[in-house]
């Protein structure tokens, strides 16, 4: 069991690591997964050398563990690998989409123009399908980025 | 004049990254039961024998990432001596990543030693 002053030094130093994250519910996590870390290697460490001043074998951990910048690099470099991905995939499902909105609104088009007999013409019906296919994709991006 | 890392120093860093997180599926592959952070931790500086030069805080957004790209699972160990730790479990992609991740690095590490002079 670390003692209070080994407490005190990890939650100074976690607070340093929190400073440099962005404020999400990730980072949380990610020092969450550090006080895990450091207690583990703290404890492995005095009950390998318990002659050896607790105080001394923290810096020693804190030191494996880097320091705050270091980590805060580290966190914004798989964030930022992540983000590259996830706009490829969303330029792709875009282009999808636009693709298949032009595939039905042509035939659904045709049939428009049939069932009005004429009132609509084709260009007319096919940009108004356009239309309505751009605004309910509008809307569900809305909707996912605000899920 | 020149700002920041040295080339070679931003292409070492470059480097250590894929094969950090090509080490990490190794390791986590290799314990079927799973392995918590600091088990990678140390495993990672044992069989690299320091090579990758980690900083062992760094290895928790990595882990991240795995975990966002379904390469890891996380599953919660309770324990009465201390916290609950997450323990790490390879997926089924992940092990297909793994797997197409070795055949490419044996490639491309052939190829390069023969470029070796």
């Amino acid at each position: 069991m670390s003692t209070a002053e080994s407490r005190d030094r990890i939650d100074r130093f976690l607070s340093e690591v929190r400073k440099k994250l962005p404020d999400t519910f990730e980072a949380e996590d990610i020092l969450e997964d550090l006080r895990t870390h450091i207690d583990e290697a703290l404890r492995e460490r005095v009950a390998a050398h318990p002659d050896t001043p607790e105080r001394e074998l923290l810096e020693k951990v804190l030191d494996e563990i880097g320091d705050p910048d270091t980590i805060a690099k580290e966190y914004e470099a798989a964030r930022l690998d992540e983000e590259g991905e996830e706009s490829g995939r969303h330029r792709m499902q875009m282009a999808l989409r636009c693709i298949v909105a032009v595939v039905v609104s042509v035939p659904a088009a045709w049939v428009f123009v049939d069932l009005t007999h004429g009132m609509l013409d084709f260009p007319t019906a096919l940009t108004v399908l356009l239309i309505f296919a751009l605004l309910e994709g509008i809307v569900r991006s809305w909707q996912t980025e605000s899920s | 004049m020149k700002k920041g890392l040295s080339f070679e120093e931003s292409w070492k860093v470059e480097i250590r990254r894929g094969l950090l997180q090509y080490a990490v599926l190794a390791i986590v592959r290799s314990h079927s039961d799973g392995i918590h952070g600091y088990g990678i931790a140390r495993e990672l500086d044992e069989k690299t024998d320091g090579l990758l030069e980690v900083k062992e805080g760094t290895l928790y957004p990595i882990l991240h990432r795995l975990r966002n790209e379904r390469l890891l699972n996380v599953r919660i160990e309770r324990s009465e001596s201390g916290p609950a730790r997450k323990v790490y479990v390879l997926t089924g992609e992940g092990d297909r990543v793994y797997r197409e991740l070795t055949v490419t690095l044996r490639n491309v590490f052939e190829r390069l030693k023969e470029m070796m002079i």
